[in-house]
């Protein structure tokens, strides 16, 4: 999405009206960005306001108004990372028993039977999260960009501002964790 | 190259159905007002910050003027007395050596 860089400078100048202009012609889509990076639908426009209150306090330190959209997804992505730490810390390694990712995984099959998609969704978004918690959390960030969002290495090096290998080397590391606690909760539901 | 195992595809299909259960979440009435009013409330915080700052700096300045003011109107006695008193020791010491030597040298010249 390209926004009009002139609006992104009347915003810089401080104009209210078009930071206003600027939050409703984006926020739909940091809403949904936000809401596949964390998984949490209840707290998904917390988040979304944490992303749009750091870039009315940082939107002057952005040098050219065409880099908004790389800059609004980096404060995304920073907002979701702090979102996943503070949330570590409230429940810290709730997630870590395997035998709930099984129970889990099972609701999830359950609920497909069942046809009862939120119960469905909400376990395949719980066992997603059981799978990812074995990788930190910029990792994590990092392969649900991959994945998940589907960006381009290209597009991750634009946002993380890191080379093309290293980006690989750590999407490569955390994809292997992340397979090898798949592996594991498939043998035991076996 | 590198062979994707069943397991690999499987979780290609896990992350795609993860996509489809997250929901896209609409904004609420509250979003604006509620980021406006988050705004307003660190634009609060920072005021209520910067004012806290300059008063401490302004009290840290009087304090400072203050101190100065008191020192330079009740000066101390000199400090370095003692030292005076050792450094004229130390001169007169010196003097009576070299009056010593000057003596020496002379009755040495005389023989």
């Amino acid at each position: 999405m390209i926004l009009d860089p002139q609006l992104v400078a009347r915003a810089q100048a401080g104009d209210e009206a078009a930071f206003n202009q600027l939050v409703g012609l984006s926020r739909k889509r940091v809403l949904s960005i936000v809401s596949r990076l964390i998984g949490k639908p209840e707290d998904v426009e917390d988040v979304a306001q944490d992303v749009f209150l750091r870039l009315f306090y940082s939107l002057n330190q952005l040098s050219n108004a065409e880099l908004f959209d790389r800059w609004l997804y980096r404060l995304t992505v920073n907002a979701a990372y702090d979102y996943m730490r503070k949330a570590r810390r409230r429940k810290e390694s709730r997630m870590a028993d395997l035998s709930e990712a099984q129970m889990m995984m099972a609701d999830a099959l359950a609920g497909e039977r069942q046809g009862k998609t939120d119960e469905r969704q909400s376990s395949l978004r719980d066992f997603v999260h059981w799978l990812l918690s074995g990788v930190n959390e910029e990792d994590r960030i990092l392969l649900l960009l991959k994945e998940v969002e589907g960006l381009s290495i290209r597009e991750l090096e634009e946002i993380y501002g890191a080379n093309e290998s290293a980006l690989k080397v750590r999407l490569f590391r955390a994809r292997q964790r992340v397979l090898k606690a798949f592996e594991k909760s498939k043998e035991k539901n076996d | 190259m590198i062979r994707m195992s069943n397991h690999d595809s499987q979780l290609d299909e896990v992350f795609a159905a993860y996509r489809a259960a997250c929901p896209e979440v609409e904004p609420g009435r509250s979003f604006m007002p509620g980021l406006w009013a988050r705004i307003e409330a660190r634009r609060r915080a920072e005021a209520v910050f910067y004012r806290w700052a300059n008063s401490f700096a302004g009290a840290a300045a009087a304090v400072v003027l203050l101190l100065g003011l008191l020192l330079y109107q009740q000066p101390q006695p000199l400090p370095q007395r003692a030292y005076i008193e050792k450094l004229t020791d130390e001169i007169s010491e010196d003097h009576f050596l070299e009056a010593a030597y000057l003596a020496q040298a002379s009755s040495n010249k005389g023989r």
